[in-house]
Protein backbone atom coordinates (compact mmCIF):
# COMPACT_ATOMS: atom_id res chain seq x y z
CA UNK A 1 0.00 0.00 0.00
CA UNK A 2 1.30 3.61 -0.78
CA UNK A 3 0.46 6.55 1.18
CA UNK A 4 0.65 10.46 -0.37
CA UNK A 5 -0.08 13.41 1.28
CA UNK A 6 -0.61 16.39 -0.49
CA UNK A 7 -2.76 19.81 0.64
CA UNK A 8 -5.60 21.54 -0.71
CA UNK A 9 -6.91 24.50 0.53
CA UNK A 10 -5.25 24.02 3.56
CA UNK A 11 -6.59 20.63 4.58
CA UNK A 12 -3.69 17.37 4.69
CA UNK A 13 -5.02 14.89 2.23
CA UNK A 14 -4.28 11.82 2.54
CA UNK A 15 -4.37 9.44 -0.89
CA UNK A 16 -4.47 5.69 -0.18
CA UNK A 17 -3.27 3.38 -2.78
CA UNK A 18 -3.26 -0.95 -3.06
CA UNK A 19 -4.95 -2.96 -0.81
CA UNK A 20 -5.30 -2.21 2.96
CA UNK A 21 -5.89 -5.29 4.81
CA UNK A 22 -3.99 -7.30 7.74
CA UNK A 23 -0.83 -7.64 5.61
CA UNK A 24 -0.32 -3.81 4.89
CA UNK A 25 -2.53 -2.43 8.01
CA UNK A 26 1.00 -2.38 9.97
CA UNK A 27 2.51 -0.19 7.43
CA UNK A 28 -0.68 2.59 7.79
CA UNK A 29 -0.97 2.19 11.84
CA UNK A 30 2.73 3.31 12.19
CA UNK A 31 2.26 5.98 9.69
CA UNK A 32 -0.28 7.34 11.80
CA UNK A 33 1.43 7.16 15.33
CA UNK A 34 4.70 8.92 14.17
CA UNK A 35 3.50 11.50 11.77
CA UNK A 36 2.35 14.89 13.11
CA UNK A 37 -1.76 14.17 11.54
CA UNK A 38 -3.64 17.21 13.78
CA UNK A 39 -6.14 19.47 11.96
CA UNK A 40 -8.78 19.13 9.08
CA UNK A 41 -8.01 15.91 6.78
CA UNK A 42 -9.16 14.07 3.78
CA UNK A 43 -8.48 10.66 2.60
CA UNK A 44 -8.36 9.83 -1.07
CA UNK A 45 -9.43 6.23 -1.17
CA UNK A 46 -9.59 6.38 -4.81
CA UNK A 47 -7.32 4.16 -5.74
CA UNK A 48 -7.97 1.84 -3.18
CA UNK A 49 -8.29 -1.50 -4.65
CA UNK A 50 -9.59 -3.73 -1.68
CA UNK A 51 -9.99 -2.92 2.21
CA UNK A 52 -11.19 -5.29 4.99
CA UNK A 53 -12.33 -4.61 8.77
CA UNK A 54 -8.56 -4.43 9.37
CA UNK A 55 -7.89 -1.37 7.03
CA UNK A 56 -11.63 0.23 8.28
CA UNK A 57 -10.98 -0.81 11.65
CA UNK A 58 -7.58 1.81 11.61
CA UNK A 59 -9.95 4.57 9.59
CA UNK A 60 -12.33 3.83 12.41
CA UNK A 61 -9.78 4.68 15.09
CA UNK A 62 -8.73 8.07 13.07
CA UNK A 63 -12.36 9.37 12.77
CA UNK A 64 -12.46 8.69 16.89
CA UNK A 65 -9.12 10.41 17.53
CA UNK A 66 -10.65 13.51 15.33
CA UNK A 67 -14.09 13.55 16.80
CA UNK A 68 -12.04 13.59 20.38
CA UNK A 69 -10.04 15.96 18.92
CA UNK A 70 -12.91 18.16 17.15
CA UNK A 71 -11.32 18.20 14.06
CA UNK A 72 -12.85 17.10 10.54
CA UNK A 73 -12.05 13.66 9.05
CA UNK A 74 -13.82 13.20 5.31
CA UNK A 75 -13.49 9.92 2.91
CA UNK A 76 -13.63 10.83 -0.55
CA UNK A 77 -13.92 8.93 -4.18
CA UNK A 78 -14.56 5.67 -2.40
CA UNK A 79 -15.35 3.31 -5.34
CA UNK A 80 -18.07 0.64 -5.11
CA UNK A 81 -15.75 -2.45 -3.38
CA UNK A 82 -14.88 -0.12 -0.62
CA UNK A 83 -18.14 1.28 -0.07
CA UNK A 84 -19.48 -1.91 0.04
CA UNK A 85 -17.66 -2.47 3.08
CA UNK A 86 -18.71 0.69 4.58
CA UNK A 87 -21.39 0.01 4.09
CA UNK A 88 -22.59 -3.40 5.58
CA UNK A 89 -20.79 -2.51 8.07
CA UNK A 90 -22.46 0.65 9.00
CA UNK A 91 -18.99 2.20 9.43
CA UNK A 92 -20.02 4.95 6.17
CA UNK A 93 -22.10 6.73 9.51
CA UNK A 94 -19.25 7.73 10.78
CA UNK A 95 -17.89 9.53 8.17
CA UNK A 96 -18.56 12.37 6.29
CA UNK A 97 -18.27 11.08 3.07
CA UNK A 98 -17.97 12.86 -0.76
CA UNK A 99 -17.63 11.89 -4.20
CA UNK A 100 -14.58 14.21 -4.94
CA UNK A 101 -12.18 16.05 -3.22
CA UNK A 102 -12.87 19.46 -4.47
CA UNK A 103 -16.40 19.19 -2.80
CA UNK A 104 -14.55 17.28 0.55
CA UNK A 105 -12.23 20.44 0.75
CA UNK A 106 -15.45 22.47 0.63
CA UNK A 107 -14.71 24.02 -2.88
CA UNK B 1 -10.72 -28.86 -16.09
CA UNK B 2 -10.52 -26.11 -13.82
CA UNK B 3 -8.96 -22.84 -15.62
CA UNK B 4 -7.63 -19.62 -14.35
CA UNK B 5 -7.45 -16.21 -15.71
CA UNK B 6 -4.64 -15.74 -12.67
CA UNK B 7 -2.74 -17.76 -10.13
CA UNK B 8 -0.63 -16.18 -7.08
CA UNK B 9 2.46 -17.58 -7.27
CA UNK B 10 2.80 -20.83 -5.56
CA UNK B 11 6.63 -20.83 -5.21
CA UNK B 12 6.97 -17.99 -2.52
CA UNK B 13 7.34 -20.10 0.26
CA UNK B 14 4.52 -18.41 2.06
CA UNK B 15 2.17 -21.47 1.12
CA UNK B 16 2.35 -24.61 -1.26
CA UNK B 17 -0.72 -25.70 -3.15
CA UNK B 18 -1.88 -29.04 -2.25
CA UNK B 19 -4.59 -30.19 -4.26
CA UNK B 20 -5.59 -29.00 -7.93
CA UNK B 21 -9.34 -30.73 -8.65
CA UNK B 22 -11.93 -30.08 -11.72
CA UNK B 23 -14.06 -27.76 -9.29
CA UNK B 24 -12.36 -28.40 -6.07
CA UNK B 25 -8.91 -26.12 -4.24
CA UNK B 26 -7.17 -26.32 -1.19
CA UNK B 27 -4.29 -24.18 -0.43
CA UNK B 28 -2.20 -24.94 2.58
CA UNK B 29 -0.91 -21.29 3.96
CA UNK B 30 1.67 -19.84 6.61
CA UNK B 31 -0.66 -18.00 9.38
CA UNK B 32 0.93 -14.89 8.47
CA UNK B 33 -0.50 -11.51 7.23
CA UNK B 34 1.54 -11.65 4.50
CA UNK B 35 -0.23 -15.08 3.27
CA UNK B 36 -3.31 -12.98 3.94
CA UNK B 37 -2.76 -11.78 0.20
CA UNK B 38 -2.79 -14.78 -1.42
CA UNK B 39 -5.84 -15.65 0.73
CA UNK B 40 -8.21 -13.15 -0.49
CA UNK B 41 -6.96 -13.09 -4.46
CA UNK B 42 -6.97 -16.76 -4.72
CA UNK B 43 -10.57 -16.49 -3.12
CA UNK B 44 -11.53 -14.05 -5.78
CA UNK B 45 -10.22 -15.71 -9.14
CA UNK B 46 -11.61 -19.02 -8.07
CA UNK B 47 -15.05 -17.47 -7.29
CA UNK B 48 -14.69 -15.38 -10.22
CA UNK B 49 -13.94 -18.46 -12.24
CA UNK B 50 -17.03 -19.99 -11.34
CA UNK B 51 -19.82 -16.97 -11.72
CA UNK B 52 -22.52 -17.53 -13.81
CA UNK B 53 -24.50 -15.16 -13.81
CA UNK B 54 -24.98 -11.32 -12.36
CA UNK B 55 -22.34 -9.23 -11.53
CA UNK B 56 -19.13 -11.51 -11.36
CA UNK B 57 -17.11 -8.68 -10.11
CA UNK B 58 -19.15 -8.61 -7.09
CA UNK B 59 -19.53 -12.53 -6.59
CA UNK B 60 -15.36 -12.41 -7.00
CA UNK B 61 -15.55 -9.51 -3.97
CA UNK B 62 -17.84 -11.28 -2.07
CA UNK B 63 -15.61 -14.62 -1.52
CA UNK B 64 -12.51 -12.48 -1.73
CA UNK B 65 -13.53 -10.69 1.56
CA UNK B 66 -15.01 -13.18 3.55
CA UNK B 67 -12.05 -15.43 3.24
CA UNK B 68 -9.76 -12.62 3.90
CA UNK B 69 -12.02 -11.94 7.23
CA UNK B 70 -12.02 -15.55 8.07
CA UNK B 71 -7.89 -15.69 7.22
CA UNK B 72 -7.17 -12.50 8.98
CA UNK B 73 -8.86 -14.21 12.24
CA UNK B 74 -6.53 -17.13 11.81
CA UNK B 75 -3.56 -15.24 12.01
CA UNK B 76 -4.92 -12.70 14.58
CA UNK B 77 -5.69 -15.41 16.94
CA UNK B 78 -2.94 -17.87 16.37
CA UNK B 79 -1.07 -19.44 19.22
CA UNK B 80 2.61 -17.75 18.85
CA UNK B 81 4.41 -20.35 20.57
CA UNK B 82 3.69 -22.29 17.61
CA UNK B 83 6.11 -22.31 14.50
CA UNK B 84 5.74 -23.25 11.19
CA UNK B 85 1.66 -23.24 11.80
CA UNK B 86 -0.32 -23.64 8.50
CA UNK B 87 -4.13 -22.69 7.48
CA UNK B 88 -5.81 -23.91 5.25
CA UNK B 89 -7.95 -22.77 2.36
CA UNK B 90 -10.28 -24.54 0.29
CA UNK B 91 -13.16 -23.65 -2.29
CA UNK B 92 -15.71 -26.11 -3.52
CA UNK B 93 -18.38 -25.71 -6.07
CA UNK B 94 -21.18 -27.71 -6.53
CA UNK B 95 -24.31 -27.47 -8.44
CA UNK B 96 -25.63 -24.90 -6.91
CA UNK B 97 -23.11 -23.19 -4.35
CA UNK B 98 -19.65 -22.08 -3.50
CA UNK B 99 -17.54 -23.00 -0.81
CA UNK B 100 -15.07 -21.59 1.09
CA UNK B 101 -13.27 -22.83 3.86
CA UNK B 102 -10.45 -22.09 6.22
CA UNK B 103 -9.20 -24.60 9.00
CA UNK B 104 -6.82 -23.61 11.54
CA UNK B 105 -5.27 -24.90 14.62
CA UNK B 106 -6.48 -22.10 16.88
CA UNK B 107 -8.70 -22.50 19.90
CA UNK B 108 -12.08 -22.87 19.49
CA UNK B 109 -13.82 -19.46 19.16
CA UNK B 110 -17.83 -17.73 18.66
CA UNK B 111 -19.07 -17.47 15.05
CA UNK B 112 -22.00 -15.73 16.60
CA UNK B 113 -20.27 -12.77 18.32
CA UNK B 114 -21.96 -9.57 19.44
CA UNK B 115 -22.16 -7.32 16.63
CA UNK B 116 -20.07 -4.05 17.44
CA UNK B 117 -21.83 -0.88 18.33
CA UNK B 118 -21.41 1.04 15.89
CA UNK B 119 -22.05 4.61 17.54
CA UNK B 120 -19.22 4.11 20.03
CA UNK B 121 -16.42 3.67 16.74
CA UNK B 122 -15.12 0.36 17.35
CA UNK B 123 -11.91 -0.63 15.97
CA UNK B 124 -12.58 -4.83 15.78
CA UNK B 125 -15.61 -6.80 15.66
CA UNK B 126 -15.88 -6.40 12.23
CA UNK B 127 -14.51 -9.44 10.57
CA UNK B 128 -17.52 -12.19 11.20
CA UNK B 129 -20.35 -9.68 11.08
CA UNK B 130 -18.89 -8.94 7.63
CA UNK B 131 -18.92 -12.65 6.79
CA UNK B 132 -22.25 -12.91 8.21
CA UNK B 133 -23.50 -10.12 5.82
CA UNK B 134 -21.80 -11.50 2.77
CA UNK B 135 -22.81 -15.35 2.83
CA UNK B 136 -25.59 -17.39 2.70
CA UNK B 137 -24.79 -19.73 5.51
CA UNK B 138 -22.03 -19.88 7.60
CA UNK B 139 -20.44 -22.96 10.53
CA UNK B 140 -17.76 -23.69 12.46
CA UNK B 141 -16.79 -27.00 13.02
CA UNK B 142 -14.13 -28.64 15.60
CA UNK B 143 -12.24 -31.24 13.93
CA UNK B 144 -9.47 -32.62 16.51
CA UNK B 145 -7.59 -29.37 17.24
CA UNK B 146 -9.37 -27.55 13.96
CA UNK B 147 -11.34 -24.92 13.23
CA UNK B 148 -12.94 -25.95 10.08
CA UNK B 149 -15.22 -22.42 9.02
CA UNK B 150 -17.61 -23.21 5.85
CA UNK B 151 -18.61 -20.18 3.91
CA UNK B 152 -21.30 -21.02 1.96
CA UNK B 153 -22.74 -18.83 -1.21
CA UNK B 154 -25.86 -20.02 -3.58
CA UNK B 155 -25.12 -19.77 -7.08
CA UNK B 156 -27.28 -18.06 -9.62
CA UNK B 157 -27.28 -20.34 -12.68
CA UNK B 158 -28.93 -19.36 -16.15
Amino acid sequence: MNIAESTINGIKVLSLEGVLNAASSPKFKAYLETADHSGPMIINLEQVEFIDSSGLGLLVRLARQKKSANEALKLAKMNDRVKRVFEITQAHSLFDIYDDIQAAAGN
Amino acid sequence: MMTFRQLPATNTGDHSMTQILSATLKAELKNSRIAANIARSTAEVFAEERHFSGNVQEFGHTFELAVSEAFTNSVNYRDPSIKDITVTIGFEEESNALTASVTDMNAPFNIHPPEPEITEYPEGGFGLLIIWKLMDEVSCSREGQRNALSMKKFISRP
